[in-house]
């Protein structure tokens, strides 16, 4: 399964076309520049991919009566679009198998095409996805957690939900994590009939509850959780049948149901976004944090996951230069390697991005991410050089 | 190339000739770099750091160094204006052909953006003209490069050195990715600090 997407006019995007989306793909740039818009245009239209699917599998199994409708203003205004409507964006989203077969969305002036009866996903390259979104509002979820039942009906925006909803799932199978990179653990408890989240020291030392931990715990803990979930928890059969009788119930189709495809037959595929890992960590927990996030992606899964994050940390991008070569060296850097291969890096800049993949070395350039240094050290040897130094 | 760009390069556009003096350098030393000076000059240096993009010539190749820049520059307004022109033009009778960008300053993504157009202007401009695209059917190493010369810091702090560790790690310089240069046969590489263009 390849996925290529090609975005122009969208918001801060002017056009991007990415070829391949690699399993593990990060997105560096300024604030403004566009990384979270892309992140989001590939997060909702592997969504749409997903229904697509599964919307093509009830077909295939004569559910004939579609039990639902793709309503792209909707999900527009869930990912903060609706404004850049009047630019007339276009996305293009192409999933590709093997023998040429694709399946291509193309969203344009104001239309999703692509997924009608005659672009049914064909029964051999059916794929059951699970999609998850860690945007920056994470770090509300320890005070909502702790106040949840008095907030009933409260509203903090689609992505923060979604995130809350794959924390709180999270949090139902696994009630103790080690967090090695902040040397702390995760413990759940339930406290009446609600679940609390504490925070421990080694040792027991201290326990806090996770509200009043600090701000880099309560953003970097949600993901290790949430990663940890999906990476070696989930259960993609119950999830799909879960969504499959909800579906049935719905339009009362459950007697012309007949499975085309056993679950166990078709292919399952994760896909984690996170917005700014690095929220609040000094850099080298920035670094820790992204080899324990690829240790549970690409190391120690159980489940198959492509993750993309998008960061501002250039310390994490050179990171990645060291797990690079751990995977070349066969060895393991905190738990951690990735291969080459399944690595892009992107610089998004003005609405554009630019590859920074090294074509005759198995490395990132990094050598951009060091202007910001450079600039310091060029105007302070200028002001050496311009006599301007404030005597003392 | 002196005589591609003064006749042919001039007679495709209908441009006169040009008669601007000390538009090539011709070299076969085993090192060497070159620097563009603030006067649209090329100067040639031969000992480490004088100049923005080094080259090694283990072979002791005749190599043409042609101011592309400078030779641009000299043509009638309506032509150069607006035209975007990279520095250099690097050639030898076998199987190198580098067009080069030269700079000296610590913001390597704003001029990667810039040289990266002026590389591609200038290419798909020479590329227009006959003779040009058939010497580059002769050629087998054909380069679009990006040079920057990177900065040092005080030398009491270590940090932009910490920075910029990877081009100490790699010498060779870096093919990247530019789909539009790709699409004429030549590659895309970038050049910093301590990275050598070897001539083969």
């Amino acid at each position: 399964m390849k996925e290529s997407i090609h975005i122009k006019n969208l918001g801060p995007i002017k056009d991007i076309f990415i070829e391949d989306i690699k399993p593990l793909t990060v997105l560096i740039g300024e604030s403004g520049s566009g990384k979270s818009t892309l992140m989001k245009a590939i997060a909702l239209f592997r969504w749409l991919y997903k229904m697509h699917n599964i919307r093509s599998y009830l077909k295939r199994s004569k559910v004939s009566k579609s039990p639902f409708r793709f309503r792209m203003d909707t999900y527009f205004k869930n990912c903060g679009f609706d404004e850049y409507l009047k630019n007339n964006p276009e996305i293009i989203y192409t999933v590709e198998f093997s023998d040429n077969r694709k399946y291509t969305l193309h969203f344009a002036k104001n239309k999703l095409t692509g997924t009608g009866d005659n672009d049914l996903v064909q029964i051999q390259d059916l794929y059951y996805n699970k999609l998850s979104f860690i945007s920056e509002t994470r770090n509300i979820i320890p005070l909502w957690a702790e106040r949840g039942a008095s907030l009933t009906g409260g509203y903090l925006g689609f992505y923060f939900h979604e995130v809350y909803n794959d924390f709180d799932l999270a949090s139902e199978n696994i009630k103790d994590l080690d967090i090695n990179y902040l040397n702390l653990k995760l413990s759940v408890k339930k406290v009446q009939s609600n679940k609390k989240y504490f925070i421990q020291a080694p040792n027991k030392e201290y326990e806090l509850t996770l509200k009043n931990s600090s701000s880099g715990t309560q953003n970097a803990i949600p993901i290790t959780l949430i990663a940890e979930h999906f990476s070696k928890h989930f259960d993609f059969e119950e999830a799909f049948n879960r969504s499959l009788l909800n579906f049935l119930s719905k339009t009362d189709n459950l007697t012309n149901f007949k499975p085309v495809k056993n679950l166990g037959d078709i292919k399952k595929k994760l896909f984690i976004h996170i917005e700014e890992p690095e929220l609040s960590l000094f850099p080298e927990a920035q670094c820790e944090l992204i080899s324990d996030l690829i240790s549970k992606c690409f190391v120690s899964n159980s489940n198959s996951i492509d993750l993309i994050f998008s960061t501002h940390s250039p310390y994490i991008i050179n990171h990645l230069n060291l797990l690079i070569k751990a995977y070349d060296s066969n060895q393991l850097v905190d738990e951690a390697k990735i291969e080459f291969e399944k690595v892009a890096v992107y610089q998004v800049d003005e609405g554009k991005i630019e590859d920074l993949i090294v074509k005759n070395q198995r490395i990132i350039n990094t050598n951009s991410l060091s202007d910001t240094i450079n600039n310091i050290y060029d105007k302070y040897n200028q002001l050496d050089k311009d006599g301007r130094l404030i005597e003392k | 190339m002196e005589d591609l760009l003064r006749n042919d390069y001039t007679a495709h556009y209908g441009l006169p000739l040009c008669i601007e003096p000390n538009l090539v350098i011709q070299t076969n030393e085993t090192y060497f770099e070159i620097e563009d000076t603030v006067t649209r000059e090329i100067t040639l240096h031969t000992i480490n750091g004088g100049g923005m993009a080094r080259f090694s010539n283990p072979n002791a190749i005749a190599i043409t160094i042609t101011n592309y820049d400078k030779f641009v520059t000299s043509l009638p307004n309506h032509f150069q204006n607006g035209r975007k022109r990279c520095d250099i033009i690097v050639c030898d009778e076998g199987r190198n052909l580098i067009l080069g960008e030269l700079k000296d300053s610590p913001n390597i993504k704003q001029h990667r953006k810039k040289a990266k157009k002026q590389l591609y202007e200038s290419l798909t401009t020479l590329l227009a003209v006959p003779q040009f695209l058939a010497l580059t059917n002769n050629k087998t190493i054909k380069r679009c490069c990006y040079f920057n010369k990177q900065t040092s810091s005080p030398a009491i702090l270590t940090a932009t050195t910490a920075f910029n560790r990877l081009s100490l790690i790699f010498q060779d310089g870096f093919q990247m990715s530019h789909p539009a240069i790709e699409g004429q046969n030549f590659e895309f590489w970038e050049y910093l600090g301590g990275h050598t263009l070897t001539l083969t």
